[in-house]
This record gives C-alpha cells, structure tokens and sequence, in this order.
C-alpha cells in the first residue's frame, strides 16, 4: 500500500515537468492574426474538399494564348509537374484544404499545366521549420508573418524572385507590404490576402441624432470626442480582455498612433528596438494614447478606465448599440461579431470610419495578412507566386472567401458586400501600410510584457512603469 | 457514416491489441520454470509500464531540466541563468510568491473547512444534502469555477458581480470595500486603503484562492467524512465514559486516527495548488499581479515561445512539490507506526 501510493504522487508530480516536455517551441500567433480576416472554416456550402488538387483537364489551350497580359505563356510547359503549397489556412473542421484557394489556380494549370497541391496544416510554424530543415523544403510557402519569412531568409532557405516577379512586389502593392517582402535588399516574397486594422466604428444614426461628423483628421477627432463628452455623452468604449493575451487591443492602439504621430520610420526601429521602448518618442505616444484610454471622461469615469481590462474584446464595441458610447476602434474582423439583426451599412447601425491621420499626414494603414515565398528555385514555383500575386488570383479569393488583398489594382466596383468593398477602397487608397507590430517583436515582448504591462498601465499604472519595464524585458540577444 | 466506421475499427485494434500484449505477456510467464513464474510474473508485468513511464515521465523530465538550461532557442548553454531571471524579474518573483499564498492559504482553509463539514455533518440530519451541496462545486471544472465565479467578481460595466451588490446594500461600507458598487474586484490589489507592496501577493490573489477552496473544500469534506466514519465507535464511546467532552473526543481520539487522511488530503491539495492554472487563466488570464508559476510556466512556454524559461518555471513547481512528497512521506510513516502502536 505504502509504496503504491507513493508511485500515484510520484505520477502527478511528473505530470508537471511532461507537459513542458511535450509540448513544442511556438509563438502563438497573436489573436489579432487569428481573428482577423475570414476565420479558415469550413468551406461555403459546406461542402468537404477532396485532396487540394487541381486537375490540369487535358485541355490545351491553343498555341500562342497566354496568361497575366503575357507574362505566362500557355504551352503546357508545367505538365506533370507539381508546385506544393505549404499554408496555415486549412479547413479546421476536417484538416482538408479549402477548394476555393486552389480552384482560384485553375486557369493557371490550363493554362501551363502545372498542378497545385495546398498542404493546409494548423501547426504552420512548426511543420515548416520542420520541412525546411529536413531539406523537404515545399515549392512556395504561404507565410502569415514577416518575422518568418525573414527568420528562413537568414537561415538560408528560400530563394530571391527573379526580377520580373519581383517588380510586382514593388509595383502592385500598398507601400509597406514591399518593405516585409524584402530582405537584404533582395525581394523574397509576393504579399497574398490582407486585413486591416485602423478602423473605428460607429453608429450612423447615433451620429444623425447627435449632429456628429466623421473626423478626417487625428485633431478632428480628438474635438469630436470633447464634443461628445461636453453633450454629457461617453464617446469611446474599449475591452482588451482576452485571456492570457489580454492587451493585444490596446497594442493596436500603440501602433496606430505610433505611426500617426512618428511616422512609418520610427515605427520600424521601435519594432526593431532600434530605439529603446522607453524612449521619448514612444512617450509621446503613449501620452496620446492614454489621453484616450486612460481618460476618466471619454470612457464614462475612473471604474470604466478600469473595466477596460476585464472587458472581453468581443463585448468591447457592442455598447454603442444601446447609445452608451458612440465609437470603437477595431479592426474589421469585428464586422463578425455585431449581433445578429444588426445592420452593417454607411446608413444603418453600424458602419466605421477609418482611424485618421494628423492633418497633412500620409493616410497610414496598420494590418496583417500573408506573404508567399520561394521554398523551390524552379520556374513553375515562381510563376505560380507571379500568379498568387496578380490581380486574377486576388480577386477570385475576395470574391468567394471574402479575404482582402493588398494588391493596388483590384477592381473594387466588383465587389457585391459592401463592408468588403468600402474596406477595399480603403485599402486601396491608403499611402503607407505596416504590419502589426507586436507580432513582429520578440515574443518575450510582443505576446508578453507589452501585453501585461500595458495592461497594468491602462488600470493606474505609471507611463514610466509602463515603458521602463517592456524596455527592461526586451531581450538582449 | 464512415467516419464511424473507421472509430469502431479504431476502438477494436486498440481493445484488440491490449488484449494480444496482455496475453503475449502471459505466455510469456509460462515459459518460465514453475519455481520462477512468481517472481517472472510481477517482472513482465511491469514491463509495459515501466517503459511507458520511462518514455513518457521520466524521459521528458530529464528533457525539461536540460531545456531550462539552455536559452530560449535551446541553443546555447546557459547555467542557471533562467532560474536567476526567475527570481530577480519582479514578474515572475511575484508569481512563485503567489504560488506559495495559494498553497499556504488554499491548503489551509481547505483542510480547515473540509474537517469542520465532515464533523458537524456526521450523523446531522441532513448530512447527505449538506455533504452534495459542498461536494458539487468539486464535480465542476476548474475553468468552469473560474467563470462562476466571474459573475461574483465583475466589477463595472456590468451590473450581474454578486460580490458589488451584496458590498453595496451593506450600509456604512467605504468605496475602497465597495461601498459603491463600483469596485473591479479582480483588478485592485489593494484592499480598504491598504495596498500590497509590488513583490506581495495582492487582496485579489486571496479572492482567487476563495474559488480554489470553494471547488476543492468538498472533496476534502467526503474523504474526512468517510475517515470520521471509519473511526470506531468504541474508542469515541471509552473516551466518553473516560469523561471527555465531544470536542475532546475530536480533538484528542478522531483527529489522531485520522491524521494519515488530513496528510494525503493536504497533500493533495498543496500540489493541486502548486498547479494553479486554469482558475487564473478563465479569470484574470495572470494580469493584475495575479500570475502563478503554473500560469507563467504556460505563457512563457507556450504564448510567448521561450522554451528555456518555460521549462524552468516547470522545474520551479516540480522542486517545490519534493519537500511536500518527502514530508508526506514522513508523516505518513509516523502516522501508521502509531496506528500500530
């Protein structure tokens, strides 16, 4: 008896140290990445993909066509041949990929033949270190962060695009998503489906009532909003509860008025810590922003500033439904999350208005999305990212995935939703797009202490604290 | 249809195959001389678990205590560095400090309340009610606890927190004790004025730990329960005629009996406070100074991608458990030398 039991403890015990054991090194992705665009379901109609291929069909298209103004020749030149994608969007009820992404190459295989095999998998991050290093590298690789791609780079394993392909990197997208596809001077990657951030929602008809406008300019809303206040109204409403990664929202708040006050420059080197996180600049920021989280008078008083860190992000906007507050900054995976009956529309309950620049600024846009690369140095592998990136391919996957693309020539009157194609357009005319920046910083930091201690700072912490502990946390190495 | 198919499929090879590994070693004791096949017997048998432990357990903790000696990219070797970070980072000193509030505290009471139930309860009226109600909120998840008790503690904007309503028809009640109705329970750390100093565990730690003794205190009631039961009658009945007072009696003739049951419920419920987790993670996510190392030990590992101090924060709990396994060890021991004393 005496020894059984002792084995029983002994048991529990290890069970501890296992779970450290087993479980494998992952940065979570930050649920900003996750929420936002379309969650990877099941596919429309319900309907169950067989494996992720496209037959090529046989047919040959006649001698001298081509596709993409010419860029690719139609001479079956790919014939049985194939281009693996390796990707994190996988159908998550059944692991099988998700036929649109691949039907959307169908004229791309008519066209040359090739054969397209999406490799969907959950573990993206793990399977492609896996498949890299096992010098198993898949043919073009769908990478949902930056930091990825340029962590293969560094390593070695994926190829520059020629020049021609290239050129579609630096020509066709919104500026910034070139910057996050280039490493070295060397373009690595062709930007794919997008999301945006810097969005603030609002309640047309709330508006209508309070004789409110749509501020165009960073000062215009911060007028708006003591106006709002003045008409004894609570003009903003925020939740960044969300579990362990409480704070994410208020990072994105960091962020947009990181860019808004500093520009895209300083941006990049309080990412990459080429500035210190307590530095001047981001104290300026941080001021700016607490003038709206941490003021008593914006939120409806000193227990709602508090409430914002138990309040769950999904819950964050809803009060202005009721009339409780009048605008919510978040970004457009929130459109999901409006109850049911609520009408998304410039004239309806809700609609946004896009987080605005100082007046005279470039009209900056804070995001994610995905960035596809190279794992092959073979012709098909590079004609299939020519094609991912071309105004065919995007405009196929917002049309039946309803997922947004970064590429400048997009025709947006074709789109039928109209928060898509009101999102669209704003995408399509901003100056200056960034990538989300905690995502991009280390872990310990960007899913860590800017988190937690943002966190405590919107509760009654210290602007110093706040800054000098991130800065502390930042790693050294 | 098919995917039903292929479960029961599934379900036989597995029955199947355990059955074929148990009767492959069964026949594997007949081999032996008959003089052996005892001992062979007991060898065999231990074999598959034996090697799932080793493979399982045995293999993955030696695999952490490595891992938390190198850097996060288990690279490079770094001594006990992460162990030092541990406890110079005021964050994660203050998350071993809370671990050990819950286990001091959480033990404590529970141990205190489950003693007290099972003995006012035993031969009441009523006790089989009285004993379910408390045991219920043990059949409940941890997680499940959290989230009840979510609707105790939530403080502005929303209008259900139990706690600020019962605070608030209190008359007389300072705003710092929630006399307004206002106040977010989960985020202050103070209490009444007083406010913790930043490496102590704050008021709303011990508000946590009232969800760990109300999910844990029932389990520790039926065990106590059926131990005061197992108590023979006669003993309480001489000690009686002896004169002692039903509170003697407890003190001096159940208590002792039972004392190897008090050290293995305690002692289970120190380890299951040591792993705190799931509680902190359904309320306050470890924000607010209310991280535990269990808590820590997730996010860093898991959210935050730093396998070394991951695993070192793993380590942490996994030494502060063996002085608990060797003192329970000890006094369990000493409890059955005088049982048969």
């Amino acid at each position: 008896m005496k020894t059984r039991r002792g084995a029983f403890s002994a048991l529990c015990f290890a069970g501890v140290l296992v779970v450290a054991a087993c479980g494998s090194s992952t940065k979570t992705a930050s649920p900003t990445t996750v929420a936002a665009g379309t969650p990877a379901t099941a596919a429309p109609g319900g309907t169950t993909a067989p494996a992720g291929t496209t037959a090529p069909g046989g047919t040959t298209a006649p001698v001298g066509a081509s596709i993409l103004n010419g860029e690719i020749k139609c001479t079956q030149q790919y014939a049985g041949k194939e281009v693996h994608i390796l990707s994190p969007v996988v159908d998550s009820a059944n692991d099988h990929p998700i036929p649109d992404y691949v039907n959307a190459y169908k004229p791309l295989a008519d066209c040359t033949g090739v054969k397209i095999v999406w490799e969907g998998t959950k573990s993206f991050e793990q399977d492609i270190n896996v498949r890299l290093e096992g010098g198993n590298a898949p043919d073009v690789i769908d990478y949902p962060q930056p930091g990825l791609l340029a962590g293969a780079v560094a390593k070695g394993y994926l190829f520059p695009l020629p020049a021609d392909v290239a050129a579609h990197t630096t020509n066709d997208f919104i500026s910034g998503w070139d910057v996050y596809s280039t490493v070295n001077g060397k373009v690595y990657g062709i930007p794919g489906r997008s999301n945006v951030k810097s969005l603030v929602w609002y309640s047309p008809k709330a508006f209508a009532t309070g004789g409110y406008k749509i501020p165009t300019t960073l000062e215009e809303m911060k007028t708006l909003s003591d106006k709002i206040v003045t008409d004894k109204k609570i003009p903003w409403c925020i939740g960044a509860a969300s579990g362990v990664a409480t704070g994410w929202v208020l990072t994105d708040w960091m962020e947009d008025f990181m860019l808004r006050i500093n520009g895209e420059k300083v941006y990049d080197q309080w990412v990459n810590h080429q500035i210190p996180f307590n530095d001047p600049k981001v104290k300026a920021v941080a001021d700016a922003v607490g003038a709206y989280v941490k003021n008593p008078a914006y939120l409806g008083g000193d227990a709602l500033v508090k409430a914002i860190a138990t309040t769950k992000f999904e819950e964050g906007g809803l009060p202005i439904l009721t009339g409780n507050c009048y605008m919510h900054r978040q970004a457009s995976f929130y459109s999901t999350l409006w109850p049911k009956g609520t009408t998304i529309a410039p004239d309806g309950d809700i609609w946004f208005f896009y987080l605005p620049s100082p007046a005279g600024g470039p009209k900056y846009l804070l995001g994610a999305g995905d960035i596809y690369a190279a794992g092959t140095n073979k012709p098909e592998s590079f004609d299939v990212l020519r094609y991912t990136g071309s105004v065919d391919y995007q405009q196929t996957i917002l049309a039946t995935r309803k997922e947004l693309s970064p590429n400048k020539n997009i025709d947006t009157s074709k789109i039928t939703d109209p928060f898509l194609k009101a999102i669209a357009d704003l995408q399509k005319n901003a100056d200056i797009f960034r990538f989300d920046g905690s995502d991009q910083m280390p872990g310990a930091v960007g899913a860590g202490t800017f988190w937690t201690e943002i966190t405590a700072w919107v509760v009654g912490g210290s602007t110093d604290d706040f800054l000098n502990n991130v800065e502390k946390s930042w790693p050294k190495s | 249809m098919g995917d039903l198919i292929t479960a029961l499929v599934i379900v036989a090879i597995g029955i199947g195959g355990l059955i074929a590994v148990l009767g492959g070693l069964y026949w594997l004791t007949r081999l032996f001389p008959t003089r052996w096949s005892e001992r062979a017997k007991i060898l065999i048998f231990l074999l598959p678990a034996s090697v799932l432990m080793i493979v399982g357990l045995v293999v993955p903790a030696i695999r952490t205590v490595y891992v938390s000696l190198l850097d996060n990219n288990s690279k490079k070797f770094l001594g006990l560095d992460n162990y030092h970070e541990i406890f110079t980072t005021a964050g994660t000193r203050l998350t071993v400090i809370n671990s050990l509030t819950w286990v001091l505290v959480g033990t404590t009471v529970t141990v205190i309340v489950g003693l007290a139930v099972a003995r006012f309860a035993d031969g009441m009226r009523g006790e089989k009610a009285a004993k379910s109600a408390i045991f219920i909120p043990g059949a409940v998840s941890l997680v499940g606890a959290g989230v009840i008790w979510r609707f105790v503690y939530d403080g502005p904007p929303f209008k259900v927190g139990l706690l600020n309503q019962v605070t608030k028809s209190l008359p007389g009640l300072p705003n710092s004790l929630g006399g307004d109705g206002l106040r977010s329970w989960f985020i202050e750390r103070g209490l009444a004025g007083i406010t913790p100093p930043s490496n102590a565990p704050g008021f709303n730690t011990f508000l946590l730990i009232v969800i760990f003794i109300w999910a844990s205190a029932g389990f520790a009631t039926v065990i106590f329960s059926a131990a005061i039961k197992g108590v023979p009658d006669s003993l309480i009945e001489a000690a009686k005629v002896d004169g002692a007072t039903n509170r003697q009696a407890f003190y001096k003739v159940t208590m002792p009996y039972i004392r190897a049951t008090i050290i293995t419920v305690a002692t289970t419920t120190t380890i299951a406070g040591l792993k705190a987790f799931d509680i902190i993670a359904a309320t306050t996510g470890g924000n607010f100074g209310t991280s535990t190392i269990a808590n820590q030990f997730f996010v860093t590992k898991f959210v935050q991608g730093r396998d070394g101090l991951g695993s070192a924060l793993a380590v942490v709990i996994f030494i502060l458990v063996i002085p608990v396994v060797v003192l329970n060890r000890r006094a369990q021991r000493r409890a059955e030398e005088l049982m048969a004393a």
